[in-house]
């Protein structure tokens, strides 16, 4: 009896943590091979005259009050009547600088640099509304970006967002993309940074 | 899961009020709970009368059932008849003094007859055959000593006690019988005058019976007894008490006399009740508040039984405390077999009626019972709390 009454306090008692790992989708789908109007791509915002790769990631949430399909005309119709805002919990990660060697592929060095981030706690204490969770690269150091508002657009090199989430009631990773139809897709990068996707 | 919780709170709660209560409830093999109304264990002195079946199994059922609650004990009735009082001397000195009136050498004679006193201690021992045959002797002494008033006086006193010539009354001279002829006609013709006799015990009124002359059981004290104005011994007897003894001396109009009885010892009071109730109703009030003194029992439960209509046993009981009844009670038993199992319940009846126990109040009316029901309940809402809690669940986002 004394046996059970402990389980039962010590079941009572204890707190339940769970963990949900992001995932960038690959490709262009990351926003990271996305190019400029002029066929420029936008990582190389990010490379000082010394081959030097230097960016940052910045990951928050945004509240949209709901769980709407995941289509951004779906998700841009529910936040008209919605604030959809970004709450003020971020997460900013200033990633390692490499140095791209001669004849690298660039691309391929910045996804090295980004698996370096792996297991980088974002939050240990996720927003328990609906939620869209947005990564935004930017040349732009962590320092520099105290708020979303201070990000340059001109210095985005890429974003990445999810589907509309309850982060208390799913299983398993959200996959982070951003949907574009071609790699001409700086518009869409800094729609997404700037959040205007969301709420325009 | 939360309509399965509070149905396994309620079934825990329901559980621990069952595990709880039969501790607020002692288990009374189907009879009513008692307790005892002192907190450690009083003594219970039970007698089993001869006329009650099964005794053995009657002994054995109270001890099952009062042994925990009661320190008991078993008792026999006493059997110490009275011995009665030593006359043998008196009687070889009547003889001798017979023999030696009958030799005219009276100086023996007068020895042997010895003092007046003699009479008056046989009459007040009930030996009133013995007394007359002293006296008568002890006046035909005297007379053929030639102590003729003494002789007078002594035959007085024959008169005034109302003895009667003793049978070898024709061993004595004529002149001796004549003397006593004589003074009981003068008695006889002098007024009687009321002797008033009161018992008293320990300030109470004692159902004393009262003796005078060696006649005994003349009436009940408080009472009065017409006699002639003279000495006369009284004795009073009671139940109980150590019986009281003394010459009185009655003159006119009359007079009164008190005793004061101390309290029998136990061997006294069994020999009392040997005598007077060893034959009869063993639970009589008299017959059970002597045997208390007897058998030294403060608190004694005599048990007995009788044959029923029906071929039925009536079981009566009567409880005595102090001395004093405290209760009685009765149950008719089917048979032998029946009575005898029968027996703790009367005894636990007469306990229940004089108030050595109490009976256990109802289950609601315990506190232990509301504290139980609070515990089980506060039981099943702690569980009901435990199984419907949902502990904070936190969610760590991880790139």
């Amino acid at each position: 009896m004394r046996r059970l009454v402990l389980i039962l306090f010590l079941a009572a008692c204890s707190g339940d943590t769970r963990t949900i790992d992001l995932a960038f989708g690959a490709g262009t789908r990351s926003g990271l091979r996305c190019q400029d109007e002029s066929g420029a791509f936008l990582i190389a915002r990010a490379i000082d005259p010394g081959r030097i790769l230097r960016f940052s990631v910045l990951v928050d949430f945004i509240d949209i009050g709901g769980v709407p399909m995941c289509r951004p005309g779906d998700i841009i119709d529910f936040c008209q009547t919605r604030d959809c805002a970004p709450l003020p919990d971020r997460a900013c990660f200033d990633v390692e600088p490499r140095t791209i060697p001669l004849g690298a592929n660039a691309l391929e060095v910045v996804a090295e640099m980004l698996r370096t981030l792996d297991g980088q706690l974002v939050t240990g204490d996720a927003p328990q509304t609906p939620v869209i969770i947005r990564a935004v690269a930017t040349a732009q150091s962590c320092a520099e970006v105290p708020g979303i508002t201070a990000l340059d657009p001109g210095e985005l090199i890429g974003c990445a967002w999810s589907c509309p989430v309850q982060l208390d009631s799913i299983e398993g990773d959200v996959v982070l993309d951003l949907p574009a139809l071609s790699d001409r897709c700086s518009t869409s990068v800094t729609l997404c940074a700037t959040a205007g996707v969301f709420n325009p | 899961m939360r309509l399965l919780a509070p149905a396994l709170a309620l079934l825990l709660g329901a559980c621990s009020g069952m595990v709880l209560l039969p501790l607020a409830q002692k288990p009374t093999s189907g009879e009513p709970a008692l307790t005892p109304a002192r907190p450690t264990r009083p003594a219970l002195t039970v007698l089993l009368a001869p006329s009650l079946p099964r005794p053995a199994e009657a002994r054995a059922a109270i001890e099952r059932s009062l042994g925990k609650s009661f320190d008991l004990a078993f008792v026999e009735p006493p059997s110490r008849p009275a011995r009665a009082p030593d006359t043998t001397a008196i009687e070889a000195d009547l003889g001798a003094a017979r023999k030696a009136y009958v030799a005219a050498d009276f100086s023996p004679c007068l020895a042997r007859t010895g003092e007046l006193a003699r009479v008056t201690d046989l009459l007040a021992q009930g030996e009133r055959s013995l007394a007359e045959r002293l006296l008568f002797w002890r006046i035909a002494c005297r007379v053929g000593a030639g102590r003729a008033a003494d002789a007078r006086r002594d035959a007085e006193l024959f008169a005034v006690l109302e003895l009667d010539p003793p049978p070898d009354v024709e061993a004595a001279a004529p002149d001796v019988e004549s003397l006593v002829a004589e003074a009981a006609r003068g008695v006889s013709t002098s007024a009687r005058h009321p002797l008033r006799v009161v018992a008293t015990a320990e300030g109470a009124t004692p159902q004393a019976v009262v003796s005078i002359d060696g006649r005994p059981r003349l009436c009940v004290a408080p009472c009065a007894v017409d006699l002639h104005a003279g000495d006369h011994a009284v004795r009073v007897e009671a139940d109980g008490f150590e019986p009281e003894a003394r010459v009185v001396r009655l003159e006119e109009p009359g007079g009164a006399v008190t005793f004061s009885l101390g309290r029998a010892d136990p061997a006294l009071a069994a020999e009392q009740w040997t005598a007077r109730h060893a034959s009869g109703a063993v639970d009589g009030a008299a017959s059970v508040s002597l045997l208390a003194t007897a058998l030294r029992a403060r608190t004694l439960a005599v048990v007995a039984g009788e044959p029923a209509p029906g071929g039925k046993r009536r079981l009566t009981g009567t409880l005595a405390v102090d001395g004093a009844i405290a209760s009685r009670s009765e149950r008719l038993a089917a048979g032998d077999a029946e009575a005898a199992a029968a027996a703790p319940a009367l005894v636990r009846d007469l306990l229940l009626r004089g108030r050595l126990i109490d009976e256990a109040p109802p289950l609601h009316k315990r506190p232990v019972f509301w504290v139980t029901v609070g515990l089980a309940a506060a039981a099943a809402a702690a569980l009901t709390a435990a199984l419907l809690y949902e502990p904070p669940s936190t969610v760590e986002v991880t790139l």
